[in-house]
């Protein structure tokens, strides 16, 4: 696909060139943001598997530099336009929303994508002072190009190695002889309010390979996060939504008091990829993050789900207890509340998520799909005005290990022909 | 708490999932058995080599919610793993229960002895060649768990993982090779093979070796294999091969010679190995450079298009060489030719004391019996004097190739080709003279008169005659004796063709015609034409009669003969006539009477033979190819039907073959094209044949780039593939009607004459497949079900119930291949017609129809092009709904674009035309669903679904002239993100609407009528109900079905559950959960209904990646 027609397929690779983002995901991390509010109180951060960079970027541009982005960043201004006229989603918008978008209609009404969006970059853009407390430390295998204020270092997150070379990255003090020494745990001093992981392997299309290796990786993830998040602090990881993806949601639940599956608007319907956000960091009672037993393999974390789930006190609903109050299992599984848009809300009883003793307990997250509704959407098609310049991506991709394939295999056919 | 008003129960009757794991194994009985992996379920076949199909023998299901990811079978008993799981089972009850079982051949459950969970991920497991109670399993990262199994207790013990270093791995492989030892050779992530050894010790703790460190892969290491040689100079070897994302294979020495020196490195090596791709930027230049020059492989290659699977050691044959196997995501297996030898005395002045091994691979042949992308499982069996290899593919394929005859051959005659030119064939013969003047005498010209005999011309008029032998046997040749008077002309023969195993006819470009007669080996001259003889085409041979057609160069009018085929006597000589001036004749058949000739620019002559004696033209159309036509076959009739085959077969240099039907009404006649689609070779149709079976089968033959393929297009089958050069050349073919995989083929290259030949098929489709990539959409018509896939291919298929005796199969009945991108929607109206779309604004439709004739294949004809498209064409068509328009005449289809536009077009079959109706644009969310309600002036009201999550209806209004304008009436959210799945059902004055989100959700909206103040009906969303954690992912897919009991909703997910729902009509009630279960299809994309849906038992078809139909009793 060409540059200019993958710019129409796809609004965000447009937007991130437009607005000098590495990568469309930086979008991703800043709806994230908006929905979670994932960077107030926030000083001190982990980014891993971060390469090229964007949400480094996003960091160091909204933590360091202070700038502030809000929807308007990514905001579809004609289609909000066209919801405004065809009087679709009238609660999507507040009566001041409704205002400002008939103050821009009517001044503007023929501004075309690329104008608004281009405007819309730069009225995103307010900066305030920049705060020196701010730690960010990037991972990643592949080198990072250098961003103002982050720590960017070369390592592989699955690598035990890594944890002392992250702990005096975050803290120049660390000695890692002696702390590993005493006990083998690693903790930070000084620990992050946030860790981040965009990290996916390169798909075989072998499902559960797939979803295998990505959960090392977000496993890989979690054990650097336990040893440096705060309590309270979030995590926020990619994730595959494919088969036995609750079995992890469960697992992730023993250490975060909430755990929700979202997808920001930046992200395509088609894609399995999801983004799980962990907040309220508190760790189960002596537990220790330890490198001689990781996370991701063993039944560790199983245990711990089922122990988890025995010390929870069960509670019957009113609708489970039979008139002369014992309880009664039998009753309609269903239960309903009526939401304010209309909708009956139905909630049902599985028991196939109960009983699976082979591959462990399981729990299906919320989902919250997260930038709202004027967002571009990625699995549209965009009209870009006829002088429309395609813009160079901010960063080349990477060179695929089939490079040299590549080469050799035209190295040959030159001669021939 | 299981639902217990509704008795509902799912039972899965078929399942087409990727093959992800095989094993082949040689039963007590002699049975050849093939183990594979189908999902969570090991199923047992029995191979029949030479006959197609394996015999199905068991299917059990192992695990739960996990696929097999690898088999093993040793001492009669079967190791099962994937993920983390690890399983036991007993050959003989897996191959004995056949005798219990039902007729649908599962067995659940009971088969497996013993199961046991490891800590990690497992990448291979062996039994130890001694103990039968110990195995080991290597993990994901690079451990090694010992496996002890109590057959007292029927219980796997597991100990600790041991592991020198623990690095991620793609690819392990464990080999034993010694009662306590066991050798491991990991692939990691990063492009490194770590080899080492691991003794277990019962009681003390185990210990390791690092052996070797292999760096060089570029990409991740998704395969490595290990295998003993001996060599000819009596020394044994070892050696590991390994493939990669790289696209390369390379051969290591891993042989352990007593010299320290030759893996000091290894030993020396840093505890933390590099991790990442590249590491030389990290090190010390000069220490990568030692490593490399000390570590280097063997021998290194490049193959496949894209990615490699697996690779795997095959038979050793001739002195010090090998055949390996990869297996690519090209879909494609490779044998390559490994010859192995001692580095020499020069090369070994550098490493001292070992002696190196060295080698060269060499590509030998490439194997395309999968189709779309990935052969995920892959076996090799050796025995004394048999080989075997299995591959298994994401197209639910398992392939069996007997590779046995490479153990008759020495090293230097691969495969079965034998080469020559005129000297060579002259060498042998006692009465060549001594002449030496051969080497300007070349082949020229050439036909097979049967299987066993082979005629050649050279350019001196030397007729030679070969008696063909064993494929790969030398054929015998003796001259033909040609009259002294005729040599001259003969010289002249620009044309050989055989018109039976016994004759052949010659024909000259002086327009002389002679007869070659086998048993007598007497030529003759028995009739000229005028004019430059060109081609020859034998059209019907009937009682020692035969007619043939000769093209002459310039001339549209061809000669025909009707000849005694021993004899030579020419019963009758005519001409055709009436032909345009400008076709060029290329090809030509008989249906019935009819002559039927092709021409060079894709025309069709329909000729008639009139009282002059002289076929006359009574009928020319321009076909839809521009390109030569290469052969015009009849189909076969229709059994019990007193009339004849009304239907031509037509192939084409164009890549298609097409199928026409002659109408012959009083005194007009027409032609009718009923069929066109290209097969998955080409683009180059070089001619086909139908089988001899009771139902005719479709054989088609032609080129591929640089090969020659004979396919067959009944079953979707390559029966052989033969690298020639490509299509540029003179070539002939021989082939059996009766017994698949026996032809031969011979074509000219570089001047020398090449014959490959086989006696019968070397390799049986043990399990037939489905299309080999992702299936986007499906449609059912209650008879036939259509598929579109990411392939950019549609297929239609026949679904035929479990019935006693038969287990429920689907039968490919016709493949379409027009699309370019991956398919987004497949839709029936009625049985005839079918509509597809997909990205870059593609919208065909197909006029489907049965033949009456014995070939079972459907007649599938694009008939309708969608051209009205954006200017730069690349928008998607998400959805789109189509129905017949109020008066019946014409067809309504409302398309719904990414860029949120709506437009209803009228599709008139005359001429496939589209008229637009009516348009309309949504807030510029992608609009992922479109379905029609009731029609009012002439356009239908619409309901659409998004990617915003929303639910809209729409009215239209009227606009300039005819066209109208869809204007937005409500719009409601439902989802939180993308509805990606909507089925509606009406019912009297509503519509239930089930939706499935991204967001996790199934939902279900009630739609009532309303009344507007201008007395127009119309439609309002009522009530709303949605279940939110419906489940764990994505829900791509889902319908309604109408029961007796009420209406049931089905819904598939990404995360592999189909669940029931129980959806209420009225105004009361809410949705409710019936049950749930697992599938095996993955990214499940769609789900459709076939047969009975009211009473006793529905069937759904649920696809993905993969297919499986379920019974709802």
């Amino acid at each position: 696909m060409g540059k200019s027609s993958k710019d129409k397929r796809d609004a965000y690779y447009r937007l991130a060139k437009e607005q000098g983002w590495r990568a469309r995901s930086a979008f991703k991390l800043l709806q994230l943001d908006e929905e979670f509010d994932l960077f107030s109180n926030v000083t001190r951060v982990v980014d891993l598997c971060a390469a090229p960079g964007s949400w480094s970027q996003v960091l160091s541009r909204v933590l360091i530099k202070g700038e502030k982005f809000g929807r308007s960043a990514w905001q579809d201004r004609d289609a909000r336009v066209r919801q405004q006229m065809l009087g679709v989603f009238p609660e999507a918008f507040t009566p001041e929303q409704r205002e400002a978008i008939e103050r821009e209609t009517s001044s503007s009404p023929t501004t075309t994508t690329s104008s608004t969006s281009e405007t819309a970059a730069r009225a995103a853009t307010t900066t305030t002072t920049t705060n020196p407390d701010v730690k960010i430390v990037s991972i990643d295998l592949q080198p990072i190009s250098p961003l103002a204020g982050i720590t960017t270092l070369r390592a592989d997150i699955t690598h035990p190695a890594t944890v002392p070379l992250l702990l005096s990255a975050l803290d120049p003090s660390y000695d890692a002889s002696s702390s590993s020494a005493a006990d083998n745990t690693q903790a930070a001093q000084h620990p992050v309010d946030l860790v981040l992981s965009d990290g996916a392997p390169d798909v075989t299309g072998l499902h559960d390979l797939d979803i295998y290796v990505q959960s090392q990786l977000l496993f890989a993830a979690l054990n650097l996060a336990l040893c440096v998040l705060r309590p309270g602090g979030k995590f926020v990881a990619k994730i595959f939504r494919g088969r036995n993806v609750d079995v992890l949601y469960a697992q992730l639940k023993i250490f975060f008091e909430k755990v929700i599956v979202a997808k920001p608007r930046s992200s395509r319907a088609s894609s399995v990829e999801a983004f799980i956000v962990c907040l309220n960091f508190r760790p189960p009672a002596g537990f220790h993050a330890s490198l001689e037993e990781p996370l991701g393999v063993g039944r560790r974390l199983d245990r711990m789900v089922r122990e988890r789930e025995l010390q929870l006190p069960i509670v019957a609903e009113a609708i489970m207890q039979s008139v002369r109050g014992t309880w009664d299992c039998s009753v309609a599984s269903t239960r309903t509340a009526s939401n304010g848009g209309g909708i009956t809300e139905v909630e049902v009883y599985d028991e196939m998520v109960e009983s699976d003793k082979d591959n462990g307990a399981r729990w299906i997250a919320p989902f919250i799909a997260c930038g709202d509704l004027s967002a571009f959407d990625s699995d549209a098609s965009y009209q870009l005005p006829e002088d429309y310049v395609s813009l160079d991506p901010v960063q080349p991709p990477i060179a695929p290990p089939y490079k040299r394939a590549l080469e050799l295999r035209a190295g040959l056919s030159k001669p021939s022909r | 708490m299981v639902h217990t008003t509704n008795q509902l129960r799912l039972t899965r009757d078929l399942t087409h999932v990727p093959i992800t794991a095989l094993a082949l194994s040689r039963s007590p009985s002699g049975q050849l058995l093939v183990f594979a992996g189908e999902d969570s379920d090991l199923v047992v076949y029995e191979a029949k080599t030479g006959l197609l199909k394996g015999r199905l023998l068991s299917r059990t299901s192992v695990f739960v919610d996990q696929p097999i990811h690898g088999i093993h079978v040793r001492h009669g008993r079967v190791l099962v793993w994937g993920h983390c799981h690890v399983a036991i089972l007993s050959v003989e009850r897996l191959t004995k229960q056949q005798q219990q079982q039902g007729h649908d051949g599962v067995v659940d459950g009971d088969g497996v002895i013993a199961k046991a969970t490891a800590p990690d991920w497992i990448f291979h497991g062996a039994f130890s060649e001694r103990d039968d109670a110990v195995g080991a399993l290597a993990t994901a990262h690079n451990e090694v768990i010992t496996l002890r199994y109590s057959s007292d207790a029927a219980e796997i013990h597991l100990g600790a993982a041991i592991a020198p270093s623990r690095p991620m791995l793609y690819s392990a492989h464990l080999t034993w090779i010694a009662d306590d030892t066991v050798l491991v050779a990991g692939g990691t992530v990063f492009g490194h093979v770590v080899v080492w050894k691991c003794r277990l010790a019962k009681q003390q703790t185990s210990s390791t070796e690092t052996l070797f460190n292999f760096e060089g892969h570029e990409g991740s290491i998704f395969g490595v294999d290990m295998s003993t040689v001996t060599l000819s100079d009596g020394s044994s070897a070892r050696i590991l091969a390994s493939c990669s994302d790289d696209r390369t294979i390379r051969i290591w020495d891993i042989t352990e010679r007593g010299d320290e020196a030759s893996r000091s490195d290894a030993r020396k090596a840093p505890q933390v190995i590099d991790t990442g791709f590249g590491g030389s930027d990290f090190n010390n230049a000069d220490d990568t450079l030692n490593r490399s020059r000390q570590n280097a492989p063997i021998a290194a290659a490049m193959g496949h298009a894209s990615r490699i699977w697996g690779v795997k050691f095959g038979p050793s044959y001739g002195e010090d060489a090998l055949s390996v196997y990869s297996f690519g995501e090209d879909a494609t297996m490779q044998r390559w030719h490994m010859r192995l030898s001692h580095a020499t005395a020069a090369q070994e002045a550098d490493c001292s004391s070992s002696r190196h091994l060295t080698g060269k691979l060499s590509q030998s042949k490439t194997f395309s019996l999968h189709s779309g992308k990935h052969l995920w499982s892959r076996a090799v069996l050796l025995e004394d004097k048999a080989a075997f290899v299995a591959t298994g593919g994401a197209d639910s394929q398992i392939c069996l190739i007997d590779e046995s005859s490479l153990l008759n051959q020495s090293s230097d005659s691969l495969g079965h080709l034998l080469t020559m030119d005129t000297a060579d064939i002259l060498k042998g013969l006692i009465d060549s003279g001594s002449s030496n003047t051969y080497a300007k005498e070349i082949i020229s010209r050439y036909d097979f008169l049967s299987y066993d005999h082979i005629l050649v011309l050279t350019s001196q008029g030397r007729l030679l005659l070969g008696h063909l032998k064993e494929p790969y046997v030398d054929p015998e040749w003796e001259q033909i004796q040609v009259p002294q008077d005729l040599r001259d002309d003969v010289k002249l023969c620009y044309v050989v063709k055989a018109i039976a195993p016994t004759a052949a006819l010659l024909g000259t470009t002086s327009g002389n015609i002679y007869h070659f007669h086998l048993p007598t080996q007497r030529i003759t001259q028995i009739t000229s034409v005028p004019g430059k003889v060109i081609e020859m085409n034998s059209l019907l041979s009937r009682d020692g009669v035969t007619e043939v057609l000769i093209y002459l160069h310039g001339r549209a009018e061809s000669h025909y003969l009707v000849i005694d085929v021993s004899a030579g006597h020419v019963h009758n000589q005519g001409q055709t006539k009436g032909l345009d001036p400008r076709f060029v004749p290329t090809a030509a058949g008989k249906l019935n009477d009819l002559l039927v000739i092709g021409s060079r620019h894709g025309f069709l002559s329909v000729l008639d033979r009139q009282e002059d004696g002289m076929y006359h033209s009574i009928l020319d159309i321009a076909t839809r190819s521009r390109d030569t036509i290469t052969a015009i076959l009849p189909l076969p009739p229709q059994s019990g039907s007193p009339h004849a085959s009304r239907y031509i077969l037509v192939t084409s240099r164009d890549g298609k073959y097409r199928i026409y039907e002659l109408d012959r009404r009083g005194g007009s006649m027409l032609l009718h094209l009923r069929h066109e689609t290209s097969p998955p070779f080409g683009p180059m149709i070089a001619g086909a044949w139908f089988t001899q079976d009771t139902v005719p089968e479709l054989v088609l033959y032609g080129f591929r780039s640089k090969d020659f393929v004979i396919w067959n297009e009944t079953r979707r089958e390559e029966l052989a593939t033969i690298e020639c050069g490509g299509a540029h050349r003179t070539f002939q073919l021989t082939f059996s009607e009766t017994i698949p995989g026996r032809y031969r083929f011979a074509f000219t290259k570089t001047s020398k004459l090449s014959i490959s030949s086989s006696d019968r098929l070397t390799h049986e489709w043990v399990k037939a497949g489905i299309h080999g990539r992702e299936i986007r959409s499906l449609s059912s018509n209650g008879r036939y079900i259509a598929t579109g896939a990411e392939d950019t291919t549609i297929r239609i298929w026949e679904y035929l119930q479990v019935a006693d005796g038969a287990q429920a199969e689907l039968r490919c009945v016709a493949a379409m291949k027009a699309h370019i991108t991956g398919l987004q929607k497949v839709v029936w109206l009625g049985d005839d017609y079918l509509f597809s779309s997909a990205g870059n604004e593609e919208f065909f439709v197909w006029k489907v129809q049965s033949l009456e004739s014995d070939y079972a294949g459907l007649a599938v004809m694009c008939e309708g092009v969608f051209t009205d498209k954006s200017e730069d064409a690349d928008l998607r068509i998400m959805d789109f709904d189509v129905c017949q328009s109020d008066d019946g005449s014409s067809m309504v289809v409302t398309m719904g674009f990414s860029n949120s536009v709506l437009k209803t077009y009228r599709y008139i079959s005359d001429g496939g035309r589209f008229q637009l109706l009516a348009k309309g644009r949504y807030t510029g969310a992608c609009l992922t669903q479109t379905r029609h309600l009731s029609m009012r002036d002439q356009v239908p009201r619409l309901l659409t679904a998004s990617t915003d999550g929303h639910l809209a209806l729409w009215r239209t209004e009227p606009q300039e002239g005819t066209l109208r304008e869809y204007v937005l009436e409500q719009a409601v959210p439902l989802h939180q993100d993308s509805i990606k799945s909507l089925d509606l059902i009406e019912s009297g004055e509503s519509y239930q609407v089930f939706t499935g989100g991204d967001d996790n959700s199934v939902a279900v909206t009630w739609l009532g009528g309303t009344s507007g103040s201008t007395g127009s009906a119309s439609w309002a969303f009522l009530r709303r109900n949605i279940v939110r954690r419906a489940h764990a992912a994505a829900i791509a897919g889902v319908l309604m079905i109408r029961r007796r009991t009420g209406v049931v909703g089905i819904s598939v997910s990404n995360d592999q559950r189909v669940k029931l729902w129980s959806i209420p009509s009225g105004e009361d009630g809410n949705v409710e959960m019936i049950r749930g279960d697992c599938i095996g299809v993955a990214d499940a994309g769609d789900i459709a209904a076939v047969g009975d849906l009211d009473s006793g038992t529905a069937t759904i078809v649920i696809a993905g990646v993969g297919l499986e139909a379920w019974s709802l009793k």
